[in-house]
């Protein structure tokens, strides 16, 4: 099996606005055209699309958009892990030999079908992704005593992150008090607790271990992957754990030959506060603390470790590319070049993507 | 729309089951996702308890697991805070473009 690495990187900003899918994709690629040496179109053998959105063909619209004509191209939707599922996929054509560079681009427009789920009846009239997040808060709440302070101090440390994240679609600091003090979406839920939906595409160019070092003297290597699906409705799901990211990150964890202890720096699914609080638990990485406390102290003592980008919270949840802006900010992070969010000496990053309520959930570890 | 879908709208909780596995099969499918045998559609309890609760404005909603451990989100018209583990009865069931499942307190 062939090593496989991410050899560059590209994104658009993610904003409110409406942009074509299409124009997202081809803008975050042409980033990645603009920044990666030796790069050219025929060297491009395999191009995934990864996607929420009712536009078709995009694999093959995006190929021609950039003069690409690559031997493996299609789409991947696989709601909010979309683009973790799409680089595995491109991952997994390296390693089999079936071909060597891939470019893997993600985007969503702001009003992507990709939010709710219409076929799971397990949720009722209640399909928003609101309801089941009330739901995992007010357990968290019952079983680990959590406090609405302890909560809104993800969103504030997430906040804090993306105002030194260029491409973020939030740069506005809110202390505790004002996420505590935002809009009642539920008892349960505050306004700057969910993560929104916003504009954007991000894209890497993955390539194997034969010709990687073409486009990069700081090849980032994929060492673990884990994937778990438990179900897609959310009623027939545990409250109290990420089942589906515990199952994943103990794959990933064996697969690279790692532990949660050596990892330097992470990036979370936050879709809402609690889901940060349930994840660094459910993953090992914040050992024997208490995970509020362990969040706490690292925005207490501005520890970037935890979604140096912002996490979905501050930077914006831009479904088919959140993934993979993920995946982007871990490698530059490994390559130090995060700029004001580098966290120093970072050797080992995790990626922690998942969809409709943990139902499913990746977990990737890369390496420098 | 289905049979669960066309029940529902009239006000009854039919549910798929599977008469080999003798066990109700949750979303509904036609078939079995044991042992793939076509399912037949039985009348559901609408007795369950809650496992989880909160609240949006005036309107309580919950996660209910009825007797036959079939697990739904749905509302819940009360007065008072209910609690966790406290029984529950379907009352009132609808379907207009999705399910809709409201329970009261016994």
């Amino acid at each position: 099996m062939k090593k496989t690495a991410i050899v560059g990187y590209g994104s658009t900003n993610f904003t409110k606005n409406e942009v074509p899918v299409e124009s997202l994709l081809l803008e975050s690629a042409k980033n990645v055209f603009d920044t990666t040496r030796n790069i050219s179109q025929n060297l491009i053998d395999g191009v995934i699309v990864s996607t929420n959105d009712n536009s078709k063909y995009l694999g093959a619209i995006l190929s021609e958009l950039t003069g690409i004509k690559p031997k493996i191209t299609h789409s991947v939707e696989h709601l909010c892990s979309s683009g973790s599922s799409a680089i595995i996929s491109a991952y997994s054509y390296i390693a089999s030999g079936l071909v060597d560079v891939v470019l893997v681009s993600g985007a969503d427009t702001i009003n992507n079908p990709g939010q709710v789920l219409e076929w799971d009846k397990t949720r009722g009239e209640f399909e928003h992704p609101i309801f089941w997040a009330s739901m995992f808060t007010k357990a968290h709440k019952r079983k680990f005593n959590t406090t609405e302070e302890e909560l809104a101090i993800v969103s504030a440390k997430n906040h804090k992150h993306a105002i030194d994240n260029p491409i973020a679609y939030s740069h506005k600091p809110f202390t505790i008090s004002e996420v505590m003090n935002s809009k009642n979406i539920t008892d349960d839920l505050r306004l700057l607790d969910c993560s929104h939906s916003c504009s954007g595409g991000t894209s890497i160019l993955l390539a194997s271990e034969d010709v990687a070092s073409q486009f990069s003297d700081e090849p980032i290597w994929i060492s673990g992957i884990g994937q778990k699906t438990n179900s897609a409705s959310f009623a027939t799901n545990e409250l109290s754990e990420l089942s589906s990211s515990i199952t994943a990150s103990k794959q990933a964890y064996e697969m690279a030959r790692t532990s949660p202890n050596e990892i330097n720096v992470a990036e979370i699914h936050d879709a809402f506060t609690v889901c940060e609080l349930m994840a660094v638990k459910d993953l090992g990485l914040s050992g024997n603390d208490n995970a509020s406390d362990y969040i706490r102290n690292m925005f207490n003592t501005e520890n970037r470790k935890i979604n140096p980008r912002g996490g979905l919270i501050g930077a914006g949840h831009p479904l088919g590319a959140t993934g993979i802006s993920q995946v982007m900010e871990i490698v530059m992070q490994l390559q130090n070049k995060a700029e004001r969010r580098q966290i120093h000496d970072a050797k080992k990053g995790l990626i922690h993507n998942m969809s409709a309520a943990a139902t499913s959930s990746t977990v990737m570890i890369l390496e420098s | 729309m289905t049979k669960f879908d066309e029940e529902l709208s009239e006000g009854r909780l039919v549910i798929s089951f599977c008469k080999k596995c003798q066990k109700f099969v949750w979303p509904p499918s036609s078939q079995c996702n044991v042992c793939y045998n076509m399912t037949s559609w039985e009348e559901s309890s609408k007795i369950g308890k809650i496992v989880e609760f909160s609240k949006k404005e005036d309107c309580y909603f919950c996660l209910i697991e009825t007797n036959d451990k079939i697990r739904m989100l749905g509302s819940l018209e009360s007065n008072i805070t209910p609690n966790v583990g406290q029984s529950v009865e379907l009352y009132k069931c609808s379907y207009d473009q999705k399910p809709k499942f409201i329970f009261k307190l016994i």
